[in-house]
């Protein structure tokens, strides 16, 4: 048993499924694909893709509209989902309190210098070296007066934040913190991943691009949006009567220390943040209830993952219904396993498991208990989440239903 | 182009990216094992021959590709229904 | 790990020893020739072109990693597991500037394919673990202004594995930022700088310094870093240690704590580079 366990008390969301969790969870079970397709154009050339976009995040409280709308994106995204998560948690107006803020985040300055150039800035030119970083902003405008971080490790950065959070409340750095990621996806980000051969070409049908697990997956489809938690000690969470969405009950990571891009074919180190994530939370495989994968449409990536589940659930693999909610949501990049957690607190909410659309025909080499099409009703009380990243790393995060 | 002039800028294109010449590049030798290349250094090859002979290679071009004479084979198809045009 | 009384809940102070620490700095001409050094502990998978798209504070951070193992022959083999954090500052600029212009001028097929993997805030940290051969986990920090205090923060207060005996922290930033014309030509003389920190998980070495955060329970708001020491100067200080001399730096964190880095320069001499 934990000495300190730390659980999730305030959710805040900008996905392309929604700006809340009552809509991000009601779209999320009804298996509806956020993806259409995203036209760049550049000294005459076109790039068509499919993408899962999220609309503009509502304006929050304390802000004038106008004001609101001239931030970045990014940081529209992040004082949505950090306003959102605090005032779920009832701890807005709280006044003393520690709160601390680690976000998941990896291009936040290619995307600023690009967005400042587009506007004719000349920022990416010049260096400015004290211009404020999201985690800055959040912290200022929000008085946050806790630690802060911006934490990166590719399409893990998300998990790593919360477990970064974790740690910090359990060394008693805060009292409370958000915890989460965000990403934008700007025309250059398109065509970076574009030229890496990663995305899926299925323009005819964007809504059916992304088909994580499918023997005929041929890339990822790329989303934005930013999703943020409220992270504190159980003990405090109860003295205050809050609402409890789940206990963050167990964290691994580790590195494939293979490739920068390529997933290690060695099922070992990805096995190994499981392992060390079901050890943190004392448990076994077989307490798992649903596994979300990470699996993200793509022809290597997905097969490396399932390898890696064999591994780790053996006789117990194809009782432990497995579903990628990147079917659905697209692939959110820095923001993919904090989005991902909030689909874990879906599936805990509602006693049900989200499905991996699009699985018309599973990769036999991906042999799993799949969710294919249609949600399940299933009692869930513990979720393992996976993410893995470009740098190699894996990480893996469980979360658990209140008692 | 005739597939000896080929087979040497696909040399010269190697050495750009991986500043080794490969002492054997016959028609037998495979790509991974025999030039050390990985899936994103093959892509970064193919984007400069993509340059350099004017053509446009796609994933399906080179799903197949094992060794260095399907490489040749699979730029040569190209090559020959290149429209006639300058090169870019 | 004792604790401290600060606001509502007590912060633990935390402390950490060090087992080595290596600068390292070079100039876009250096670096150049440096994309081609992999160092001899590099891992066998690791091609010689390695280095060859990897971002310019990659390929420093390298070089300043290779002086601290070489300063107390640290064995990388005893690494497997080690935990990576680098904390670079504007990674991927001049990357960024290259983009943009090759997206003006070509569209999005003209952007190189390396950009993302090789210039985001995780791309150093991931390039570590695999030129180390160590399958810990590794992230990125910071990437702004703040990114030495977030790596320093981050470096104490991650989870890492249990029997991980140690962790390396690399901070890296330009000094000054480089400063480019539309052409793409650099204005100024930047050089890139690093810091490598080997730190001692298992607490029995402090050989070459310690690493620590305490609470500043009561401290007025004021007396707070407006201008925290950046990596400059850090590095300066560092590099003028004398042999068996101790320095001692800190940076105060608006929440209430601060880190304290004591660095140790080992009396016998490091060996020239190869």
């Amino acid at each position: 048993m934990r000495s300190c366990p730390v659980v999730i008390t305030g959710v805040g969301a900008a996905t392309p499924l929604g700006a809340d969790f009552e809509t991000f969870t009601r779209n999320l079970l009804a298996g509806k694909s956020a993806a259409r397709l995203v036209k760049d154009e550049s000294a005459g050339v076109e790039v068509i893709l499919p993408a899962c976009l999220a609309d503009d995040p509502p304006v929050p409280a304390g802000w004038e509209e106008s004001a609101f709308r001239e931030l970045a994106r990014t940081e529209q995204f992040v004082l949505w989902c950090a306003t959102s998560a605090l005032a779920d948690a009832g701890l807005l107006a709280e006044d003393g309190s520690r709160i601390g803020l680690a976000l998941g985040a990896g291009g936040e300055w290619i995307r600023r210098w690009e967005g400042d150039w587009a506007a004719g800035g000349r920022e990416v030119y010049e260096g400015r070296s004290d211009a404020p970083s999201l985690v800055d902003i959040a912290g200022q405008r929000l008085g946050l007066g806790g630690p802060r971080a911006t934490i990166a490790a590719a399409c893990a950065s998300g998990n790593a934040a919360i477990a970064q959070a974790r740690r910090w409340i359990e060394l008693g750095l805060c009292d409370t913190c958000l915890a989460g990621g965000v990403e934008t996806i700007t025309p250059i980000c398109r065509s970076g991943f574009n030229n890496l051969r990663a995305l899926s070409k299925r323009v005819a049908q964007p809504e059916r691009a992304s088909r994580p697990f499918d023997q005929d997956r041929d890339g990822f489809v790329m989303g934005e949006g930013a999703a943020l938690v409220v992270l504190e000690s159980a003990a405090a969470a109860r003295r205050r009567g809050a609402k409890i969405y789940a206990e963050v009950a167990g964290y691994g990571a580790s590195s494939d220390a293979f490739h920068m891009i390529i997933p290690s074919s060695d099922p070992a180190p990805s096995s190994a943040a499981m392992r060390m994530a079901l050890a943190d939370a004392e448990i076994e495989p077989e307490s798992i209830d649903y596994v979300n994968a990470h699996a993200t449409s793509t022809p290597v990536g997905d097969k490396a993952e399932a390898r890696a589940l064999h591994a780790v659930f053996g006789p117990h693999t194809l009782s432990t219904p497995v579903s990628s909610t990147k079917s659905i949501t697209g692939h959110l990049l820095s923001a993919a396993a904090a989005v991902e957690a909030l689909a874990c607190l879906a599936a805990i909410r509602e006693q049900a498991i989200p499905p991996t659309i699009n699985l018309d025909t599973p990769d036999p080499e991906c042999e799993l208990c799949h969710v294919p099409h249609q949600a399940i009703a299933h009692p869930v009380e513990y979720v393992l989440s996976n993410s893995f990243g470009f740098g190699g790393s894996n990480t893996t995060l469980i979360l658990r239903k209140a008692a | 182009m005739d597939r000896e002039r080929l087979r040497t800028t696909l040399l010269d294109v190697l050495e750009l990216e991986t500043w080794e010449r490969p002492d054997n590049a016959a028609d037998h030798v495979k790509i991974r094992e025999g030039l050390k290349l990985d899936s994103v250094d093959l892509l970064s090859v193919m984007l400069r021959i993509e340059t350099l002979l004017g053509i446009s290679l796609e994933s399906r071009d080179f799903d197949r590709v094992v060794t260095v004479g399907d490489l040749l084979s699979v730029i040569q198809a190209k090559l020959a229904t290149k429209p006639q045009s300058k090169a870019a | 790990m004792s604790a401290l009384v600060s606001s509502r809940t007590t912060c633990a102070a935390l402390s950490v020893g060090l087992s080595s620490w290596g600068l390292a700095q070079a100039d876009l001409a250096a670096i150049a020739g440096l994309r081609k050094c992999l160092p001899p502990w590099s891992a066998p998978g690791a091609a010689g072109h390695f280095l060859k798209h990897a971002d310019e504070q990659t390929v420093v951070a390298v070089q300043a990693i290779d002086r601290a193992i070489r300063e107390q022959q640290l064995d990388v083999r005893e690494q497997a597991n080690w935990p990576i954090v680098a904390a670079p500052r504007f990674p991927g600029r001049l990357a960024g500037i290259d983009a943009l212009k090759r997206f003006t001028t070509g569209g999005g097929p003209a952007l190189s394919p390396q950009l993302i993997a090789q210039h985001s805030l995780h791309s150093l940290s991931g390039a570590l673990s695999v030129l180390l051969g160590s399958r810990g986990p590794n992230v990125g920090i910071g990437g702004g202004a703040d990114a030495l205090r977030e790596g320093l923060l981050t470096a104490l207060t991650m989870a890492r594995p249990r029997s991980a005996s140690g962790a390396w922290l690399v901070l890296t930033a330009w000094n000054p930022e480089p400063v480019v014309a539309d052409d793409g030509t650099v204005q100024n003389h930047p050089v890139c700088q690093a810091v490598a920190l080997a730190l001692s998980l298992s607490g029995h070495s402090t050989q070459a310094g310690r690493l620590s955060l305490r609470g500043d329970a009561g401290t007025p708001a004021a007396l707070y870093d407006e201008r925290p020491l950046p990596l400059a100067e850090l590095y300066d200080q560092l590099d003028w240690l004398a042999a068996g001399g101790t320095s001692r730096f800190t940076w105060r964190l608006d929440w209430g704590a601060t880190i304290v880095l004591e660095a140790r320069k080992s009396a016998a001499r490091l060996a020239a580079a190869a």
